[in-house]
């Protein structure tokens, strides 16, 4: 990369907070611009904005701190698919663990059901669409993945209802099937 | 950039600096941040899940009980996968470069070292906090790596939280 210099210009609250910053740190202000433009062009070639590499950033901080491990998804599947069908009380294990994530979602953020639909399309990039519908006091949360086998969907909607529960909603309906999740719940209190 | 955007300069520079300043404010460095997003878009290459941890090793643990040979032969096989698309990503050293994106991957495993060259290798994984079924699982997925780069096993050590590979090159196999 070239050394050549451009100048641009930078609006004085950024510039004076910036200095606060880099005075702090002990480090110089040109380090700081160009630290952050380098990694902003980063994130840009991997196809990231900066404001969604921030939400995926939340979202797997979530994860890591409520324990999560990276697994190849055709294992996921087997063990799903294994596990399922031998211990019933295994789905109840799926469901707990989202109520613990919905009572950590409800706890650290202002719009948690939108921090769902975030979580869910960010850690699941195994599912092809996750929507979220408000119905008057109705809420509709549909999930579609064409690579989930049923146990593994079955699964899935389990934790998402336990979610939904640790967020205080009350689940009305729920449609399983291979592939796809709806859940339909409306708040405990209305 | 701000072309792509449809943007000035000023603004999209102005906008990256106010994002940089929120992120010092959260306490996140921008480095370690970025290089988290790129072994995200990594793991999402390689098919790659994220999955919670405390559910992972219960159901490693029913299915390792009930269908030990189903599991073993899917570990196995995902382990062949992740190398086959390693060995055609044009990386120089696809072996190198897979084990280091499994340990950055592998939250719950505390130490991956390999040593050695084209003709031999030595692997070992310290993973203390997991289950017997996962590091073994593990093992068998690192042997289905390492047979797809050409190599064989000779020797292999699984305890409840240590794993030991030394594999030799296959005579006549190629990267």
């Amino acid at each position: 990369m070239t050394k050549e210099k451009k100048l641009v210009y930078v609006s004085k609250d950024i510039i004076d907070e910036i200095t606060r910053i880099t005075r702090r740190k002990g480090t110089f202000i040109s380090k700081f611009v160009e630290e952050s433009l380098n990694q902003a062009i980063k994130l840009e070639d991997m196809g990231y904005s900066i404001e969604e590499a921030a939400e995926s950033f939340e979202v797997i901080r979530a994860l890591r701190v409520l324990g999560g491990v990276f697994t190849p998804q055709e294992v996921l599947e087997c063990l799903a698919r294994e596990t399922c069908r031998a211990n019933e009380s295994l789905l109840e294990k799926w469901y707990e663990a989202g109520i613990l994530y919905g009572k950590y979602l409800k706890e650290k953020f202002h719009d948690p059901l939108l921090k769902l639909r975030k979580f869910l399309e960010i850690v699941r990039w195994d599912l092809n669409e996750v929507n979220v519908k408000h119905d008057k006091n109705l809420i509709k949360l549909v999930c579609v993945s064409v690579t989930h086998n049923h146990e593994l969907t079955e699964a899935l909607a389990r934790f998402v209802e336990g979610v939904v529960t640790g967020l205080g909603y009350h689940v009305q309906k729920k449609e399983v099937m291979k592939s796809l999740i709806l859940l339909e719940f409306n708040s405990m209190y209305t | 950039m701000a072309s792509k955007r449809g943007c000035s300069l000023y603004s999209l520079v102005n906008e990256i600096f106010e994002i940089a300043l929120k992120a010092e404010k959260a306490g996140v460095d921008l480095r370690h941040f970025v290089e988290r997003e790129a072994l995200l878009v990594r793991a999402k290459k390689i098919g790659f899940v994220p999955v919670l941890e405390s559910l992972w090793h219960e159901m490693i643990e029913v299915a390792y009980t009930n269908s030990r040979e189903l599991v073993v032969k899917s570990w196995f096989e995902s382990g062949v996968l992740l190398a086959k698309y390693y060995a055609e990503s044009g990386l120089r050293n696809p072996l190198r470069e897979l084990l280091k994106d499994l340990e950055a991957l592998s939250w719950n495993v505390s130490e991956m070292n390999m040593k050695g060259d084209d003709k031999a290798i030595h692997l070992s994984i310290r993973a203390p906090k997991v289950s017997e079924p996962y590091v073994t699982l593990l093992s068998v997925m690192l042997e289905g790596v390492l047979t797809t780069f050409g190599y064989r096993v000779i020797n292999k050590e699984v305890t409840r939280s240590f794993i030991k590979l030394e594999a030799l090159r296959e005579a006549g196999s190629s990267d």
